[in-house]
């Protein structure tokens, strides 16, 4: 009876967080955006987009060069070592660039969101916003929700951009590979549509679920230094196996068609 | 000051991502739809076996890239595979008009792509014309059951 009780208890306790957390989501939203609020979007932007550049350009340039060196091996082994560039940007373009970046993206930005809006909580901040009649949804998080959703699909793009031409340097300029054959088994493989567009989608679901996630737990973490710590800690986790997940669906219901 | 500093960073971040996508669209995917400045010219051929095809794959001569598959129809009479061909304009007056084209695999498992073997002619394939002598692309399976079937009524 205790366990069957306690998994009861954490079933429901779950169902009221997902309710309230999608009651959240939409009042944080459908708050009237206003041109003197503009600023405090520039700055999230600035934050959760322009301070990731660095951690996103550095990653991208590594996991494509790592893509290039562990591609070529098995590649040349049966003579297929022209098809490098097309290996390179399926897998970039597809999935790695929207779920490594998603990953980095949580573990750079969510994280702080989560830590700084539990902070405002622990220190009252959020209070007294309240007391001088100023919605915290509307000031604190609805920028940066919309600096998130904007955020991690521009980065994705970046890291995808970035990552192809490390694999480029590393195939062209190390390994010996022809750069027209590079590009070209790249161009008659790679689909507008069906591949970089489905990539951006993909970064956007992840950009809204991970941002979610962050905000979410961050507002409702426990004011102590304590609480503060776990919430940080749930939103990296809930958001790595969040984007897993997620592309596991994404790509079952995007690419199992295609050839 | 503060806040113009955050704007040039956003401006350059924003930047950033634009030539990402743009990169994205034309270098890597080859979308060439909005903007062709080469617009080359059309040459066609029926294929009896593309086997794996695609739009956009290449066309060569000697080794060497002219242009790129534009179209893959289905011919409804002969049942032949119709494809129209986009030659650069670069390579304008230079393909002989009785040329013959192949279809070619690169490696054992690689993509497929067009192989043009010129001809002796002076006269040149211009917008529209077509290659008459075709050489359908060599299918495993296919030269497998050959090889099997030989073998058997060589047996015999």
């Amino acid at each position: 009876m205790g366990f069957l009780g306690s998994l009861g208890r954490h079933i429901l306790k779950f169902i009221q967080a997902l309710g309230f957390s999608s009651v959240f989501l939409f009042q944080a939203l459908l708050t009237k955006p206003r041109l003197k609020s503009f600023h405090l979007l520039l700055k999230q932007f600035y934050v959760v987009g322009v301070l990731s550049l660095p951690i996103i350009i550095f990653a991208g340039f590594f996991v494509g060069m790592v893509l290039g060196l562990q591609g070529y091996t098995v590649l040349v082994k049966y003579g297929a070592e022209s098809a490098l560039g097309q290996m390179i940007a399926l897998t970039l373009v597809r999935e790695l660039g929207p779920v490594l970046g998603g990953l980095l993206f949580a573990g750079r930005a969510c994280s702080a969101l989560t830590a700084e809006i539990a902070l405002l909580k622990t220190t009252e901040q959020l209070d007294s916003l309240r007391l001088l009649g100023v919605d915290p949804l509307h000031r604190v998080i609805a920028p940066r929700l919309w600096a998130g959703f904007f955020c991690l699909p521009m980065l994705v793009l970046i890291f995808n951009a970035v990552a192809i031409y490390g694999g480029y340097w590393i195939s062209v300029d190390w390994l010996g590979i022809d750069g027209g054959s590079f590009w070209s088994s790249m161009q008659s493989s790679v689909d507008f549509r069906q591949d970089i567009i489905n990539g951006v989608i993909k970064s956007i679901v992840f950009a809204i679920a991970v941002t979610w996630i962050a905000v979410y737990q961050g507002y409702v973490a426990s004011p102590t230094s304590e609480g503060i710590g776990y919430a940080t800690t749930r939103t990296v986790v809930y958001s790595s196996l969040v984007i897993l997940a997620l592309d596991f669906i994404l790509t079952a219901v995007m690419f199992t068609g295609l050839k | 000051m503060r806040y113009a500093a955050l704007e040039v960073f956003v401006g350059l971040f924003v930047l950033l991502t634009l030539l990402a996508f743009t990169a994205l669209a034309f270098q890597v995917s080859g979308l060439t739809t909005f903007y062709e400045p080469d617009k080359g010219y059309e040459i066609s051929a029926y294929f009896e076996e593309i086997g794996g095809l695609k739009p956009r794959s290449r066309v060569t001569i000697g080794g060497v890239q002219v242009g790129r598959v534009e179209s893959i129809t289905l011919d409804a009479q002969s049942f032949s595979a119709h494809i129209k061909m986009n030659i650069f304009s670069e390579y304008k007056n230079l393909i002989p008009i009785d040329s013959s084209a192949s279809i070619m695999t690169a490696g054992l498992i690689g993509d497929n792509y067009i192989v043009i073997d010129p001809g002796a002619d002076f006269e040149t394939l211009q917008q529209g014309g077509g290659i008459d002598e075709t050489h359908s692309a060599i299918i495993l399976e296919r030269l497998l059951g050959q090889l099997i079937f030989n073998q058997n009524s060589e047996d015999e």
